[in-house]
């Protein structure tokens, strides 16, 4: 009885017994129980706070909007722009591959000037080489000899070519082309 | 006067209704609308008291109540344990109470601020009085903000934990689970705030008044 009699719970044991009876030890809980004094300070001690609530509740206002689900959405249009998507990407790869390879073209390919100028020099190179042509098909042999045939009426073929000029004298003219009147040279 | 178990106990109506709670978020489960829509009808001023009691605006608490109900339908097929549905919806709306001050705080950074407590005219109190008198609307005004002062004490967690506890009537493990936090971290903090509110004057003083 003596310990029955002391052993009332301290504010710390009331306290915890408020927040979870079975955190206190076994005895105490057993003590709580039967003892009118111990149990009637817990019960104080909850009630001020549960009181505080329940005047919270009351001086709380009344949700005047009923919360409302949203929408129910409709799965169709959802497969439509996912069938779209794939076919869109395509088309713009494809797209962008043409384009780079028009424009690797374009930069490879002479432009109209440059290709004009290139065929008129070939044009003018052309004209040069046939008349060194016709220049060297005209005065074959060196301007001393074409005088001296001039003067004696002789035909230009290989037996008076031969007897006109001299073996030296070939060698030097094919030693040195540049002669008077060599328009090449 | 002594007051029996079952008046101090928290709330456990929902143990009564548990069975049909459970089939409804079942049926909900599977996509049907009009099982959500009565857990709406269930659940619905719990969690507009509960995001109120935080906020003290009717209006931002509906939206907010709104917001909720429109995630906890989205989301409801990723719930795993269908009896835990309550601490998952009221984790919803702890989640967007948190969102709603982070974006108070970050306009008045910028310079816009809003009345913390809104009494509005047009509103119906929960015992169905539309129009509260100037009387009413004074005793409201001071009751909340005594209530703020009182809780000034307490940290974050402390003051979540025990408006969840004597606010809200969930228990123990509803707590644990609604802020994923373990049982004796909750008993911890719960234990600090009553320790420090226990003695606390305002407190007393919100605790000995009359409200009529």
């Amino acid at each position: 009885m003596n310990s029955y009699k002391t052993r009332h719970l301290n504010e710390e044991q009331l306290i915890r017994s408020v927040v979870d009876k079975t955190s206190i030890p076994l005895h105490l809980q057993h003590h709580l129980s039967e003892c009118p004094k111990c149990l009637k300070s817990k019960n104080d001690l909850e009630l001020k706070f549960i009181k505080i609530g329940e005047t919270a509740k009351t001086l709380s206002p009344f949700p005047m909007k009923r919360p409302q689900l949203p929408p129910e959405k409709s799965k169709p249009e959802k497969s439509k722009i996912v069938r779209w998507r794939p076919v869109l990407v395509t088309a713009f790869t494809v797209l962008l591959v043409i384009s780079g390879v028009l424009l690797s073209y374009l930069s490879r390919v002479p432009t109209e000037s440059v290709f004009i100028n290139d065929f008129s020099y070939e044009i003018w190179e052309d004209k040069m080489f046939m008349e060194e042509i016709s220049f060297l098909a005209e005065n074959a042999l060196p301007l001393e000899y074409m005088e001296f045939l001039n003067e004696s009426g002789l035909e230009l073929d290989e037996d008076s070519i031969e007897s006109v000029t001299s073996p030296k004298d070939i060698q030097s003219s094919s030693k040195n082309p540049k002669k008077k009147g060599d328009p090449l040279c | 006067m002594m007051t029996t178990k079952s008046e101090i106990a928290p709330n456990n109506r929902e143990n009564g209704g548990s069975a049909g709670v459970l089939s409804l978020v079942k049926i909900a489960k599977q996509g049907n609308r009009n099982a959500f829509n009565r857990l709406i009808d269930l659940f619905h001023e719990d969690i507009f008291r509960m995001v109120y009691y935080r906020i003290q605006s009717r209006m931002d608490a509906e939206d907010i109540t709104q917001d909720t109900f429109t995630r906890a339908f989205k989301n409801i097929d990723q719930l795993k344990t269908i009896e835990h549905f309550k601490s998952w919806l009221y984790r919803i709306a702890v989640n967007r109470v948190r969102d709603f001050y982070r974006k108070k705080k970050f306009r008045s950074l910028i310079g816009i601020f809003s009345e913390n407590v809104e009494i509005n005219e047009n509103e119906i109190s929960a015992d169905g009085k539309e129009n509260p008198n100037a009387l009413e609307i004074a005793i409201r005004k001071d009751f909340w903000r005594q209530l703020e002062i009182a809780m000034e004490c307490l940290s974050k967690m402390e003051k979540e934990i025990f408006l969840l506890r004597f606010f809200d009537h969930l228990g123990i493990r509803e707590i644990s689970q609604t802020l994923s936090k373990n049982e004796s971290t909750v008993k911890t903090h719960l234990y600090r705030a009553l320790a420090k509110l226990k003695d606390n004057s305002t407190l007393q003083n919100l605790y000995n008044k009359e409200i009529v």
